[in-house]
């Protein structure tokens, strides 16, 4: 018998669309996985079909190697965090984390303390008595958090939990999201469009597209070795270069300027800015599929910044091989 | 910390069960106190010795009184409509657009007239109007004119909420983008914001054709002899001249009517649901500027003035005077009497007992079934046979809205002899006057309560789900909650208009247990200055029994207030 999650063929239907097409997926017990995919790609669709909210139209969710078919949501003990949060506005931020102890049953001292506890472990310690419409975005989130956290769901589920946030918030609560998941030793996973957030907190990292998974990888393969420029797409890859045959996709670091007769193409630059502290240079260049617009890091060799036409080449460590299509 | 999880789910069928019983309730209600009186009505105008007889069609269509009553009650309706349209609309900008010390007191102020039972507002009217009344120099008393000037004062507030309450969500941005585009206040009004109301002020215009054209109360005191409507003409037809047949196909004629207005009110409102452009909450707009806004501001001022206020304040200063013009308390000591010689079987006070008892009752009832129709028609099943159910169910619900309440009220002395075979006449048991003015406040429940529920993000039911809460318990602590205030608002309003009914309650409540609009009815139609003296009284004692509950049920009105 398996320990964790099991999703078996899964397919979800609209009506005569297809959201889910046949998805396997694996969680192990203590594991963190996230679902990455663009919009409409069908992850949130199967994050609720794992919750009981949306019914399987074909194969199976199980847990602990038992189907978990005839069980409804109430009882599956799998927590679930929206996007946007949905606190009852009724009720204060204690009640609001309460909820869930007091649905089973949890006797009332046992219950503030839990209460407490959880809203320390989300830094909103004292917070308890306020309403929750006064609370920020963030804020929102976090109470939301410690609401699903609070009855020790076996599974908790989270639908682009930090997608509302600003940016600078989103990274520093991705980090914090992933230190509590772990403290918690909290089986998880993360639905979210963005690579930065997935590799941020999770453990391994699931590509879906058009309904179906294309790679499940931890981060660091994943990013090493993705198996399709569907994948690599994704993770921020911003090119497919033909380097003697073999495919290579180009990350955003993966191209470096130098002197036109040394590279191994030749492009004209468009405009040099600075980002983030670093000097970005943006070139047209054929890698092999045309002319298009790419992001290079200035190599040692350029130092003005004048030049119009440069010289292009590979870094190792901002690309990675492609299998041939 | 966690119970343990072997308990097996609730068999689907026990679900299935309790929404059925929860659908199934109002269904019977409705099939046995509206649908049944009513075509058992109808029935007996078109059939004849057990076969389908269309002569009458025939007969009532070749008279040409029929088709000036058809005139006159189109006429009534357009002009009323036309009217409340053209002031309401400066009033929901000067109301929900601007800010000024008063508003909200304003805005309670102007909702009381739709509440007032029809048959005090003819009386006012009268007062107003008639010989030695303040405007009788206009020389309208008892004209259509004056029908018409009753009926805006009923409908202005439909007006100005259904189109205030979309225009205070309204994103400014849009309108300022026009501004900044080069367009005048005049244009950026005329292209911007106007055609984001017009959904508002369909559905309003919608609302408001139907009440006009079923006016009933109102026209009967304001009407000169000789004027009708197809409802009144109903009333006629069935009490005076027992002519079943052409009743029951006047009110197939008012029933199709009504029908157009209701499925053009209904499109609009679903085109409202998903208006884009909408703030999430209301913002409380700017200032009232007294030179920028002269125009909606005097037209609000002196509606507020001459057409709410005044005939209101003409009726309670009547009331304080004698016959000889002296001030008295007269009128008032006289409601603890059955006035004149033979005019009434009750005192006014055992009247106003007799309201208070059906009213609340009739509340009962309709929040009841009303609220178990909203509750049910708020679910989203997800197979398409279940939504399109939820949709037929929602506007069978409506119906009500558009039958006339006299043939509700005749329909039911036909057939609730024996109900269903069983042995109770339930036209003795005193239960039918509740019933029926439940039949009337059960539209309004639903159309104050249901947006309320449907506005509830089904992801929060869903959070509660995941966060081990079972249906039940979803229902209480999620949609009971957020609901508990409209409903308040509901129970107010459906205790209001059941003491205001008039329509059907007059064919049904029996002379001892005769309710206040009745008496009041009565007493207007009975010669002498002391009888008309007890009605202005007793009038004055309705309106302010139903302004006070509706104002105390407004409080209740939370910020996702329902329709109307």
């Amino acid at each position: 018998m398996s320990r964790g999650l099991e999703v078996r063929d899964a397919v979800v239907r609209y009506g005569t669309t297809t959201a889910v097409d046949g998805v396997s997926l694996d969680v192990a017990e203590g594991e963190v996985l996230a679902l990455l995919g663009p919009s409409g790609c069908g992850k949130s669709s199967l994050l609720r079909a794992v919750a009981g909210l949306e019914p399987l139209a074909d194969g199976s969710v199980a847990w602990h190697g038992r189907d978990l078919a005839a069980v409804p949501v109430h009882r599956r003990a799998f927590g679930l965090l929206f996007q946007d949060g949905q606190l009852f506005a009724h009720a204060d931020v204690a009640s609001n984390v309460g909820y869930g102890l007091r649905v089973a049953g949890v006797r009332r001292t046992d219950r503030e303390a839990r209460v407490d506890e959880l809203l320390g472990l989300v830094g909103l310690s004292g917070y308890g008595s306020r309403a929750v419409t006064a609370l920020s975005g963030g804020e929102r989130q976090r109470v939301a958090l410690a609401r699903a956290l609070a009855p020790r769901p076996r599974l908790l589920l989270l639908d682009e939990p930090l997608s509302a946030l600003d940016r600078a918030l989103r990274e520093r609560l991705a980090a914090e999201l992933r230190e509590i998941l772990t403290a918690t030793g909290t089986t998880g996973i993360f639905v979210t469009h963005d690579h930065d957030e997935a590799f941020a907190v999770a453990d391994r990292v699931a590509v879906m597209d058009a309904g179906t998974i294309l790679q499940v990888a931890p981060p660091e393969e994943l990013w090493a070795a993705p198996v399709s420029w569907r994948v690599a797409d994704f993770l921020g890859y911003q090119a497919v270069a033909d380097v003697d045959h073999e495919r290579v996709a180009v990350g955003p670091t993966g191209l470096e300027t130098t002197v036109p007769d040394v590279g191994r193409w030749v492009g004209d630059v468009v405009r040099s800015v600075r980002r983030r502290g670093r000097t970005e240079v943006t070139v047209d260049v054929d890698l092999g599929g045309g002319v298009g617009r790419y992001t290079a890091v200035p190599g040692a060799e350029l130092t003005d910044g004048s030049d119009t036409s440069v010289g292009l080449r590979l870094r190792a460590d901002g690309c990675a091989p492609l299998p041939a299509p | 910390m966690r119970p343990a999880r072997a308990r097996r789910s609730r068999p689907p069928v026990a679900r299935v069960v309790l929404w059925g019983l929860a659908a199934g309730v109002p269904l019977a209600f409705l099939a046995i106190f509206f649908a049944w009186p009513v075509l058992a009505l109808v029935g007996r105008g078109f059939v004849t010795d057990g076969s389908l007889d269309l002569s009458g069609v025939a007969e009532v269509f070749g008279e040409s009184r029929t088709w000036r009553l058809l005139g006159i009650t189109l006429g009534q309706a357009v002009a009323g409509t036309v009217a409340s349209l053209v002031l309401g609309v400066p009033g929901a900008y000067v109301l929900y657009r601007c800010q000024f010390r008063g508003r909200t007191f304003l805005r309670g102020l102007v909702t009381v007239p739709f509440v007032l039972p029809t048959v005090v507002v003819g009386v006012a009217f009268r007062a107003l109007l008639a010989p030695g009344g303040p405007l009788a120099f206009l020389g309208i008393d008892q004209t259509f004119t004056a029908i018409v000037l009753a009926l805006v004062f009923f409908n202005y507030a439909v007006v100005v909420r259904t189109v205030g309450g979309l225009w205070e969500r309204l994103d400014p941005r849009a309108e300022q983008a026009a501004r900044a585009l080069g367009a005048s206040p005049a244009r950026a009004f005329r292209t911007v914001t106007l055609p984001a109301l017009t959904p508002a002020i369909t559905s309003a215009a919608s609302l408001v054709f139907l009440y006009c054209a079923t006016a009933f109360g109102t026209v009967l005191v304001l009407g000169p002899p000789g004027y009708g409507t197809i409802e009144t003409e109903i009333y006629v037809q069935t009490t005076q001249f027992l002519d079943l047949r052409s009743a029951a196909v006047l009110s197939v004629v008012q029933l199709v009517v009504v029908a157009g207005a209701l499925v053009t009110a209904d499109r609009t409102r679903a085109r409202r649901e998903n208006a884009l452009g909408l703030l999430p909450e209301a913002h409380g707009g700017r200032r009232l500027s007294l030179r920028a806004d002269a125009v909606p501001t005097a037209v609000t001022a002196a509606v507020v003035i001459l057409l709410l206020a005044l005939p209101v304040a003409t009726l309670v200063t009547r009331s304080l005077h004698a016959a000889d013009g002296t001030w008295t308390l007269d009128n008032y000591r006289n409601l603890a009497t059955t006035g004149g010689p033979n005019a009434l079987s009750v005192t006014v006070w055992e009247a106003a007992g007799n309201s208070l008892r059906a009213a609340a009752l009739a509340a009962l009832i309709a929040v009841v079934v009303g609220g178990l129709v909203a509750l049910v028609v708020s679910r989203r099943p997800r197979a398409r046979v279940g939504r399109r159910a939820l949709r037929a169910l929602d506007s069978v619900f409506m119906l009500p809205l558009g039958v006339s309440a006299v043939t509700v009220g005749f329909g039911f002395l036909i057939t609730l002899d024996r109900p269903l075979g069983l042995d109770v006449d339930l036209r003795t048991s005193g239960l039918l006057v509740p019933i029926a003015q439940a039949v009337v406040a059960i539209p309004l429940v639903v159309r104050v309560v249901l947006p309320v529920l449907r506005a509830i993000d089904p992801r929060l039911r869903e959070a509660a789900a995941t966060l081990g809460a079972g249906p039940g318990r979803v229902l209480a602590t999620v949609d009971l909650p957020v609901v508990l205030r409209p409903v308040g608002l509901a129970v107010g309003f459906a205790f209001a208009t059941s003491l205001g009914e008039f329509g059907a309650t007059s064919f049904l409540a029996r002379p001892d247990t005769a309710t206040l609009p009745v008496v009041i009815f009565r007493l207007i139609g009975k010669p002498g200055a002391e009888n008309y003296g007890m009605a202005l009284a007793a009038s004055v004692v309705l309106a302010l029994v139903t302004a006070t509950v509706m104002l105390l049920a407004e409080r209740l009105r939370g910020e996702s207030a329902g329709e109307l």
